[in-house]
């Protein structure tokens, strides 16, 4: 009997012990928030952009992605007077090249190159263009390549002679450096009035004949550091 | 001074402070001095050199520019103490039309106190390179002798062209002269506003101080290199009651520092700087220059804008970078890119027609812009570009 009312006793002691302990830990646990805007977004945008910019940046970060370059993108729409709708939606565009340019060059690319990626994704390059430049130096940075590439498309250049350009130069192993002239020189050509695709050819078919390929196939550095308005 | 003085300067006050505050307010001047201390020739009446200060400050922005120079001679018989404001303010600067409000305004201490304002309008039809602008004006002057007097409906048109280094300008304009009294009494020191009497004898026509509408026409040519400036200027003043009046200068400035330059000038001054300086003397000075930029082109309306020509980028190690744009004849240089958070950065002149800015920035690619003169914002020359995504173009750049 006295067992039984001991056991009675203590038994609610068991169950409420638990019970006890879970609300003590759920009080110690801080409560799930959400992240906080970047103080540069909330000081140029209203709340609400700055909230649907945040949550853009938050996804890219949370996915391993460069957030940067997207606050960056903000920032500059919002210097340059753009509407709050356009901004968000190049912010969400850009977002998407950056996974679609890290998803093409292979997870393991550099910050950089998924940038520079991005860009020529941006720019109207496919996507099949930046694995074919992956797989024909793997290892190499490919920075230079993308930047020069984004580059001619941008002087419309049409975008197959860009690609199959500076697919070819890359894989002849034709320099960062020998790869930004060619990008001056073709700006030449398009100033002086060349049209932008008969100016790559031949710009092209030059490099390709007067490098070297001893030379030409010196590994590039993993980060060129060219500063392309350096004489 | 009676009334009506006194709200015509209260009015011309305070339209300057109107189109000059809001911009300055909005954007961020950049303010500069220059101080020339040398040997310059006195008022007629003396023969030795003597020592003189000009000192001049400016503030440009991007659409206003202000400057107030002067002239101080500290010794002599002649203590010549001059000053000139010019403010000047442009309209709609993104339009191919340009109107221009600028206003003058002049002073001088020499024997008697004599001052003038002159609010102008332009209108600029004008390109990057070259442009061409009419105008109209009105003069309002006031000294002790004869108190205060407007005159207005001045004419002028010039047209202007800039290629590279060089500028060249011209301009037909109208103001007002006065003719001296015709009495034996001492020569009056020379201010300029008698300038068209004074090449020979007087013709009289009047007993009393004969305001006359003069003419001018004169032309610029600068030309500014990385050490060397030449400044060459001419032009031809008429008027109805006097002979035509020539004058013609010429100034080489040789750099030593980014600071310091030696300026040797010869010939005579444009009559058009009244109460600034003797006006027809023929002189040959030298001078010390200090300033802290020689952006400065009085002749040249605040639409000219300048080109970037160059654009470097030179890694000073952690992190810090020195951005160097060489826009020769610029007032304003201006920078924005992801590594100002995209806010508009002004750079300091370098001399040389080169601007210059420390920059902050991780290594990796980075996009920018630059501007010069409030103009549209452009990728550095040479740099490789890419879309901005919205409606503009940017240059991109591989720091390491």
């Amino acid at each position: 009997m006295r067992r039984t009312r001991g056991a009675m006793a203590t038994a609610p002691v068991f169950a409420v012990a638990p019970a006890l302990i879970l609300m003590f830990a759920a009080c110690l646990t801080p409560i799930p928030r959400p992240a906080a805007a970047d103080p540069r977004l909330e000081e140029r945008f209203d709340a609400r952009t700055a909230r649907e910019i945040s949550q853009i940046v938050d996804s890219a970060r949370a996915t391993g992605l460069p957030t940067e370059p997207l606050v960056s993108k903000a920032l500059e729409g919002a210097s340059k007077g753009a509407r709050a709708s356009r901004i968000v939606a190049v912010v969400r565009a850009h977002a998407a090249a950056l996974g679609a340019a890290r998803s093409a060059l292979g997870p393991g690319s550099g910050g950089d190159e998924i940038v520079a990626g991005a860009g020529a994704l941006m720019a109207g390059v496919a996507r099949d263009t930046l694995e074919r430049l992956r797989a024909a130096r793997p290892g190499q940075s490919l920075v230079i390549p993308l930047v020069v590439l984004a580059d001619l498309v941008t002087r419309r250049v049409p975008v197959d002679a860009a690609s199959s350009t500076v697919i070819s130069a890359f894989r002849a192993g034709v320099r960062d450096r020998e790869l930004l002239r060619l990008r001056e020189r073709v700006e030449q050509d398009i100033l002086s009035g060349a049209p932008p695709a008969t100016a790559v050819a031949v710009r092209g078919r030059a490099l390709l004949l007067n490098s070297d390929p001893r030379s030409g196939r010196r590994p590039s550095s993993r980060r060129s550091g060219l500063d392309p308005g350096a004489p | 001074m009676n009334s009506r003085a006194i709200r015509e300067r209260v009015a011309v006050c305070l339209c300057a402070l109107g189109f000059l505050v809001p911009p300055l307010a909005a954007a961020q001047p950049r303010v500069s001095y220059e101080v020339a201390a040398g040997f310059t020739p006195a008022p007629r009446e003396d023969s030795r050199p003597v020592f003189a200060l000009a000192p001049v400050g400016a503030l440009d922005g991007a659409s206003v520019h202000a400057a107030l120079e002067g002239v101080l001679v500290p010794a002599g018989p002649s203590r010549l103490r001059a000053a000139r404001l010019t403010v000047s303010k442009l309209l709609a600067p993104d339009h191919l039309l340009h109107p221009e409000v600028l206003v003058r305004s002049a002073g001088s201490w020499i024997g008697s106190r004599t001052g003038i304002a002159r609010p102008e309008v332009r209108l600029h039809f004008a390109g990057a390179r070259a442009g061409t602008w009419v105008a109209g004006a009105a003069e309002g002057s006031m000294d002790r002798a004869d108190g205060y007097s407007g005159r207005g409906a001045f004419m002028g048109f010039g047209a202007w062209t800039r290629h590279r280094r060089l500028t060249i300008s011209g301009a037909l304009e109208q103001s007002s002269g006065i003719l001296p009294r015709p009495t034996s009494a001492p020569a009056e020191p020379d201010t300029g506003r008698y300038g068209p009497a004074l090449d020979g004898p007087m013709e009289l026509i009047s007993t009393g101080p004969e305001r006359v509408t003069l003419t001018h026409a004169h032309g610029r040519l600068s030309w500014e290199g990385d050490r060397w400036e030449l400044e060459t200027g001419g032009g031809l003043s008429l008027s109805p009651l006097a002979s035509p009046r020539r004058w013609a200068q010429a100034s080489l400035a040789w750099r030593l520092s980014p600071l310091f330059s030696v300026v040797a000038v010869a010939g005579s001054r444009s009559p058009q700087l009244f109460a600034i300086d003797p006006a027809g003397e023929r002189k040959f000075s030298i001078a010390l220059r200090a300033a802290d930029s020689r952006s400065r082109e009085p002749g040249l309306a605040l639409v000219a804008r300048a080109t970037v020509q160059a654009c470097k980028i030179r890694s000073l190690g952690g992190g810090r970078y020195l951005l160097s744009v060489h826009a020769p004849g610029a007032r304003l240089a201006e920078v924005q890119g992801d590594f100002t958070g995209w806010a508009s950065v002004t750079l300091d002149p370098a001399g040389g027609g080169w601007w210059e800015t420390l920059v902050d920035a991780s290594p990796g690619v980075h996009h920018l812009g630059l501007r010069v003169d409030g103009g549209a914002w452009v990728p550095p020359p040479s740099f490789p570009t890419a879309e901005d995504d919205f409606n503009g173009t940017v240059g991109v750049v591989v720091l390491e």
